[in-house]
């Protein structure tokens, strides 16, 4: 079935059909793991998704459908990279001590 | 469209294999202890950020001591019941069984939705301030 344009994108009212994924749990998620600024800009597009369609906005809402899944990606890589740092860090720390231990 | 239905079943099950290796790695270890990745936002700033204390409050909370889950991370844990739910309905939306319910994708009300960047910014600017260290881990 594809997303409805029943209303010509005119804000009088939601359209016709599902809203375009928010990305919302995404979003959060990335929030409390990867403990960036990312996955709070990824929350604010999230957030806008439904009013924007609720108000008939359709090509607002699949735009910050776009931006919320964009960040959200950002952020976890960002956190991927930063655990993979983290760890190379650890180990190296680690083997160092090991080796330098008398 | 079979690609689509295999790909979908792989990523549930991913995304519950590594909710259980995080759950099994932060029942065992003890995030209070170190050797656990630190948040980096507050390695560099010194500040709280709203996901801070997440690692320790799902700590506590496997150990059984929701006040202190709390005490941690408010926000981590009201959200928790919200992505267990989100993650039992997309379980039923891909493994549908036969007569057995699908649940829908949590349709948040618009106004839940609008408020959340407020509730998730004022959360972390609360607990940096004096008066908001009870929300501070």
């Amino acid at each position: 079935m594809p997303p409805g344009y029943g209303y010509g994108g005119g804000y009088g009212g939601p359209p016709a059909g599902p809203p375009p994924s928010n990305y919302l749990v995404p979003a959060i998620l990335t929030t409390l793991f990867c403990c960036l600024p990312f996955g709070i800009v990824s929350i604010v597009f999230a957030a806008q998704v439904n009013s924007k369609w609720a108000m008939g906005d359709v090509r607002g809402a699949q735009d910050s459908s776009q931006k919320a899944k964009t960040w959200a990606t950002v952020s976890a890589i960002a956190g991927g990279v930063i655990l993979i740092l983290y760890i190379i860090v650890f180990a190296l720390a680690a083997s160092h001590s090991n080796t330098s231990n008398p | 469209m079979i690609a689509t239905a295999a790909r979908q079943r792989a990523a549930v099950i991913g995304v519950g294999a590594a909710a259980v290796g995080a759950a099994a790695v932060l029942a065992l270890g003890d995030p209070n202890r170190g050797g656990f990745p630190q948040c980096p936002f507050h390695r560099v700033t010194g500040l709280w950020c709203p996901g801070c204390g997440t690692q320790r409050a799902l700590h506590s909370l496997l150990h059984l001591n929701l006040a202190h889950a709390f005490h941690e991370n408010a926000l981590a844990m009201c959200a928790l019941p919200f992505l267990v739910y989100a993650y039992v309905a997309w379980c039923t939306r891909v493994f549908a069984i036969d007569g057995a319910p699908r649940l829908r994708h949590p349709a948040a009300p618009v106004w839940l939705t609008s408020a959340l960047p407020a509730v998730v910014i004022g959360f972390a600017v609360v607990r940096n301030l004096p008066f908001g260290r009870v929300l501070a881990p």
